[in-house]
């Protein structure tokens, strides 16, 4: 079924070209990346697909009753605490006070907001105004759920979070939308790429990145979650297993090696 | 809509940016209005002025206290532009009712007036026709509208001064010559009664033009 459809849609600012000619179906249970450079008009694709912005040529339907919207920054200058804002958020939305509390909770304990529920939104850093931000969109289970670089500012314990977190709205049946720019990141959660070049669409196809999969019996302490590249950290009894970007894994193994850790397997797969 | 309403007030309330406007319309009404003995009236017709001063930087502040991302999170989550508008709108409105009562009794508690209930209804209609022409104007200096601060603070005092000295352009200048000119409440409430309900139009059309006019910027 389709939540939300772009049918020839272009927008322009006074003579600025942003977008041509843009068709861009999103189906429920489909996870979309829009990939593309600065000012290639990815957040503008995304401002159209929730009404935040009219095109200036074509169409845009939804068929979505609840919409969620992540920007890609949130600073609230608010002196609400996050578990205040959140309730709100989700009284809004229509749920009951508990049920937004006992959901606002159980999501902010999973996205690990440091510092408590309780501290105020204005006080909050980047990364957790950022968590507090996904965790509003997710109240209640969003028909359409559109995030604007998402990952930018999460500290990548929240990475694995979020990509969890995105895979489950659209196995709810959500259609989900995000931007990034890392290209390696969107192909590792999304279901179809596509990529904006000049304000028009050039569709990516489903080209999942190879990644690499590294296990390591444990030596001496390493917070694998804030290695770089690192996109997935798996524990078990005797050590980690880490996901990470064929060809970037060697910091990674350098690291264990120099800490004490034993590698027990290196291995390319490719995500389903 | 209530979730709305509960959420913004509850955020300018913790907030306190209406102290500032709160406290000079009270400065006003002490410098303005204290030990006045003339007819209440003409009191009223100061209040009147300072009303359309505080809440004019009243509704800028509220409408400006929204964090802009906030905003856009809270246009998609309800839909409308207009109903967040209109919910905003009634924020200011439920902030200026203190003021209208302050603005109704200070003046007799402080002055030495003959009272008539006429007086209590034609001052509280001047003064709500007051606050709202100046929510009217503070809406359409905001930052929906006018983004960047300086000019709309420099548009909304050149607007002030316009319905001050204008006479047809709004009811600000004909309700302060009405409460001024000595009439009888009996004589003033039907015109007052008038011009509040032109004011209340205006109001309307500027939730509608600010609608209008932050839609088109996107």
């Amino acid at each position: 079924m389709e939540v939300v459809r772009l049918r020839k849609v272009s927008k322009r600012y006074g003579r600025r070209k942003i977008l041509a000619d843009v068709d861009l179906p999103v189906n429920a249970g489909e996870l979309l990346a829009l990939v593309g450079a600065n000012g290639s008009g990815k957040s503008t694709v995304l401002k159209l697909m929730v009404g935040l912005s009219r095109p200036s040529a074509g169409t845009v339907r939804r068929n979505a009753r609840v919409v969620s919207y992540v920007p890609d920054v949130f600073a609230s200058h608010d002196r609400l605490s996050a578990s205040a804002y959140l309730r709100h958020m989700g009284r809004i939305r229509g749920l009951s006070s508990q049920v937004a509390r006992d959901r606002a909770g159980e999501l902010l304990d999973r996205l690990a907001l440091s510092g408590g529920a309780d501290t105020p939104m204005r006080k909050l850093s980047k990364g957790n105004a950022q968590k507090v931000a996904l965790a509003q969109a997710l109240l209640d289970p969003p028909q359409l759920l559109v995030l604007d670089e998402p990952w930018s500012g999460l500290d990548s314990t929240a990475h694995a979070t979020l990509r969890e977190l995105l895979t489950e709205a659209a196995g709810q049946g959500a259609a989900v939308a995000f931007t990034e720019h890392s290209d390696l990141v969107a192909r590792s959660t999304a279901t179809r790429v596509c990529e904006l070049r000049d304000g028009q669409l050039q569709p990516a196809g489903i080209r999942p990145a190879a990644l690499t999969e590294i296990s390591l019996i444990a030596g001496a302490e390493v917070d694998w979650s804030r290695q770089p590249d690192v996109l997935e950290v798996r524990r078990h009894d005797t050590g980690v297993t880490l996901m990470l970007p064929t060809g970037r894994h060697d910091a990674a193994l350098l690291t264990a090696l120099n800490h004490g850790w034993s590698v027990t397997t290196v291995r390319q797969v490719k995500p389903e | 809509m209530t979730a709305l309403y509960r959420y913004l007030m509850s955020s300018v309330l913790l907030s306190q940016r209406y102290l500032p406007p709160t406290l000079i319309f009270l400065a006003a009404m002490a410098v303005g209005t204290t030990s006045d003995n003339g007819p209440l009236q003409s009191s009223y017709s100061f209040c009147v002025l300072a009303m359309l001063v505080c809440t004019t930087w009243l509704a800028v502040s509220i409408v400006n206290h929204e964090d802009p991302t906030q905003h856009k999170i809270t246009l998609v989550m309800i839909g409308s532009s207009l109903r967040v508008l209109a919910i905003t709108v009634t924020i200011v409105l439920t902030w200026c009712v203190p003021l209208l009562l302050v603005g109704i009794v200070y003046p007799i508690v402080t002055g030495k007036h003959v009272v008539t209930a006429g007086d209590l209804v034609v001052g509280a209609a001047a003064q709500l026709g007051a606050a709202m022409i100046g929510i009217a104007i503070g809406l359409l200096c905001s930052r929906l509208v006018i983004p960047r601060i300086g000019v709309a603070m420099l548009t909304a005092a050149a607007a002030i001064i316009a319905v001050l000295l204008l006479r047809w352009i709004s009811p600000i200048r004909p309700l302060m010559t009405l409460l001024s000119d000595g009439r009888t409440p009996g004589g003033a409430a039907v015109p007052v009664t008038l011009l509040t309900a032109v004011a209340a139009t205006i109001l309307i059309a500027a939730v509608f033009a600010t609608r209008a006019l932050a839609d088109r910027k996107e």
